[in-house]
């Protein structure tokens, strides 16, 4: 099984591939795939992403990046543009997810 | 009836002693930094809240003026104690000082119980186990120097007061662990419940028979592990590689603790190993299923 480590990993490839070009079709978007792409890379050493539970929405985000990846090549802007919103969404919710605070120790 | 004062109240610790104290039928006054977050507590009944600096004596003496008892939770905990020794010193000795010259000025029938810590006797790896309280305390860091200092203030004073010396918290959460952990992998290691923590705070705070007195405050016989048991443990809830774990090169100030006396006056240890490892095992199934 992938760990939540190597999910994020294939998530940001997909982001990257998506991100190629893109701008020229849509700033917005291009700028919201590079933010994601930003973020994920930041949060990527952290230990949520070495945890069991990091794997559930951490591949959404990969299946979701990958399915965006696929209707980016079909060159389907409408699809596109309803399922980049929830691609958006679900990189939030494993960056909300990633922001663990440490132990309380006295 | 008169309040309880929580300083450093409106941390998450602070909101649940806050609230434990309202279900017994008392009321609360909060103390805490002004730009620390009061919304859970500002719109409810016998809660009262005053902003300031435990480092500054005019919001002290207001805060402490007229109240029952004081738990005093306002401090710089590690790591940030350890990045300044002098800003730490302020917070944790003189605003110590500050509330029991405020208790002495304005509330001397106010009992205070201070929050100290098991890290005050530092490196006790050679001594037999359980560690007692009349053990010498030799802090191996700036935070268990200050509350040394804190404790000596409490202790020189003729004012009512219960000293907790609490050991490392456990907290039923889904978080990050210390890097490194504040023990060695053989080291004897015994935590306690958050929840019993409270508990015990409560207590002190309102039992006749713990003023004057020092206290450990852990878990009890089901908490007494090595410090490998502990983390293997948490590693695997957590489902992640045991070998990310990092232990203290040198032995820290974990060990056994003597809590008869704490828990047979306090009544706080209410929650064991098992208790724990089952909430931890519950969160973590909790969040795969989302």
């Amino acid at each position: 099984m992938q760990s939540g480590q190597e999910m994020l990993e294939e998530t940001i490839n997909s982001c990257k591939e998506i991100s190629q070009d893109l701008v020229s079709q849509n700033e917005s978007w291009a700028n919201s795939i590079n933010e994601i792409v930003e973020k994920f890379e930041e949060i990527s050493n952290t230990f949520f992403f070495q945890t069991m539970p990091s794997i559930p929405p951490t591949r959404t985000a990969m299946r979701e990046a990958a399915s965006l990846l696929e209707v980016k090549l079909s060159g389907d802007w409408a699809t596109f543009e309803t399922q980049i919103v929830t691609l958006i969404s679900s990189a939030q919710t494993v960056i909300e997810k990633a922001g663990m605070k440490g132990t309380t120790l006295t | 009836m008169d309040p309880i004062l929580i300083t450093g109240g409106a941390g998450s610790v602070g909101k649940q002693l806050t609230n434990m104290l309202l279900s017994e039928g008392k009321s609360v006054r909060v103390f805490d930094l002004p730009f620390m977050d009061f919304t859970d507590l500002e719109n409810l009944d016998n809660v009262e809240i005053v902003k300031g600096d435990v480092t500054d004596s005019n919001s002290v003496t207001e805060a402490v003026s007229g109240v029952d008892g004081v738990l005093h939770l306002a401090a710089i905990l590690p790591p940030n104690s350890e990045k300044n020794r002098e800003t730490t010193f302020a917070v944790n000795v003189q605003g110590t000082q500050n509330i029991v010259d405020a208790i002495k000025n304005v509330s001397p029938q106010a009992s205070l119980v201070f929050t100290s810590s098991i890290s005050t006797y530092g490196d006790t790896s050679g001594v037999d186990s359980p560690v007692t309280i009349d053990h010498p305390q030799n802090a191996i860091d700036v935070y268990a120097d200050s509350k040394i200092h804190g404790e000596k203030i409490l202790i020189d004073s003729n004012i009512n007061y219960v000293i907790l010396r609490i050991a490392s918290i456990a907290v039923p959460a889904f978080l990050e662990p210390p890097t490194p952990w504040p023990f060695t992998a053989e080291q004897r290691v015994e935590m306690v419940h958050r929840d019993d923590v409270s508990d015990a705070l409560v207590s002190a705070v309102k039992t006749k028979e713990a003023v004057g007195k020092i206290f450990n405050i852990a878990g009890g016989e089901s908490w007494r592990l090595q410090g490998k048991d502990y983390v293997e443990d948490f590693f695997k809830f957590m489902g992640a590689p045991i070998e990310m774990a990092q232990y203290r090169e040198s032995t820290g100030w974990n060990d056994w603790f003597d809590t008869k006396e704490s828990q047979q006056i306090l009544k706080y240890q209410n929650r064991s190993y098992e208790f724990y490892s089952d909430q931890m095992k519950a969160i973590v199934e909790e969040m795969m299923g989302e």
